[in-house]
């Protein structure tokens, strides 16, 4: 076993090593300005905490029969419902829509750039496979600049990629007409609800509705309920 | 196969094939997951699956994972074999293992700014593989060179 064999073997795995870190960073930048995947996947835990066990169809979180619904309209790369995802909505969860008293849908509009759509078509496809609420945690906990046009619909593969998705029905989901139309229908609704900025809790109940915006605190939930169900919570 | 006991690298192959066992259970348990849709549970902090989702976790679609594991079968192979060409797969694999670990490890300190404590372990076993691989290559060459030539 000559001195210049193990040069060779050393040289041999040198160029391996060098080939595969070619690879990776070729395929990892050629993603544009597509975000590392763990940005998104570092929540998925607590993302999975605030959400298991609680059922989820379309933009709906909650059991079908909850006698109040509220609508949170958001722009995913808002940051203000950035902070409403962190803060404002968690404890909402916890105690209204896993208790089964309320149900929380989600609708997002597109105000602030035209990726705003993209994230908002990423997460419609999402709620297809009934994981928009992943999707949109995980998400809302890791915008980029609100200046920056970041939200590519390579970065909504990876959120939906991080929130569990099946990605091949994703692709077609997010391609296809069924987002598209939902999209509409929730722009339209928006106006109907005279929706002026995000992120805007419209509640609904038995007796009426009640709406307001922005980082409210919890007690502002209450006070809804009791408005519009007649429920002190 | 065969161990020969009375070679001078008996006992570093017993502690390789050992390594390569280790190695083979912790990429086992990192590919299972990735293959069956967990994530791995980490013992501190929750880096492992952070660093298993990454888009660095694969190397043109393949799992480097599975890379380990194939890396970890192929030592446990040279290791129970007493062949030239065993003793320089082993430094040849396990050299591959060290740079690999090495760049992995990097990454995800600058990179992914998680730690994976199965990754960092696997690092661990292959440098300690790498260590026993040079020290059976170097045993392999003074027997070598003290074997009298053969007559002509």
């Amino acid at each position: 076993m000559s001195r210049n064999m193990i040069i060779a073997i050393v040289a041999a795995a040198v160029v391996v090593i060098g080939v595969v870190i070619g690879i990776q960073v070729s395929n990892n930048s050629s993603s544009g300005q597509s975000l590392p995947l763990s940005h998104f996947t570092a929540d998925v835990p607590a993302v999975n905490a605030l959400l298991k066990g609680i059922p989820q169809s379309g933009q709906v979180l909650g059991k079908p029969n909850a006698k109040i619904t509220i609508d949170e309209y958001i722009d995913y790369k808002c940051p203000i419902c950035g902070q409403a995802s962190k803060t404002v909505v968690p404890p909402v969860i916890t105690r209204y829509v896993r208790t089964g008293l309320a149900k929380i849908e989600i609708r997002p509009l597109a105000f602030i750039g035209p990726d705003s759509q993209t994230g908002a078509l990423g997460g419609l496809a999402a709620g297809q496979q009934n994981r928009m609420w992943y999707y949109s945690e995980l998400d809302l906990r890791n915008q980029g600049s609100e200046k920056e046009k970041w939200l590519t619909p390579a970065v909504a593969a990876e959120i939906a990629q991080a929130a569990g998705c099946n990605m091949a029905a994703w692709n077609d989901a997010f391609k296809g007409q069924e987002a598209v139309n939902s999209f509409f229908t929730i722009q339209n609704q928006a106006q109907t609800d005279a929706v002026s900025g995000t992120p805007t809790f419209v509640v609904h109940g038995p007796k009426g509705t009640d709406s307001f915006s922005g980082l409210v605190p919890i007690s502002r939930f209450s006070q809804a309920f009791l408005t519009v169900a007649g429920i002190k919570a | 196969m065969g161990f020969d006991r009375t070679r001078k690298d008996f006992w570093i192959r017993i502690a390789s094939a050992i390594l390569a066992v280790v190695g083979i259970g912790i990429t086992t348990y990192l590919v299972y997951e990735r293959f069956s849709g967990g994530l791995p549970t980490c013992v501190i902090g929750g880096g492992c699956s952070t660093v298993q989702k990454s888009e660095w976790s694969t190397v043109a679609g393949v799992p480097v994972a599975l890379m380990g594991l194939l890396a970890y079968i192929a030592l446990l192979v040279c290791a129970l074999t007493p062949w030239q060409i065993s003793v320089l797969g082993a430094f040849f694999v396990s050299l591959l293992g060290v740079l690999l670990s090495s760049w992995l490890t990097a990454l995800e300190l600058f990179q992914i700014h998680a730690i994976c404590e199965w990754c960092v372990s696997s690092a661990l076993v292959v440098v300690v593989a790498f260590g026993f691989s040079i020290a059976r290559l170097v045993i392999f060459q003074r027997e070598a060179s003290q074997r009298p030539p053969a007559a002509s």
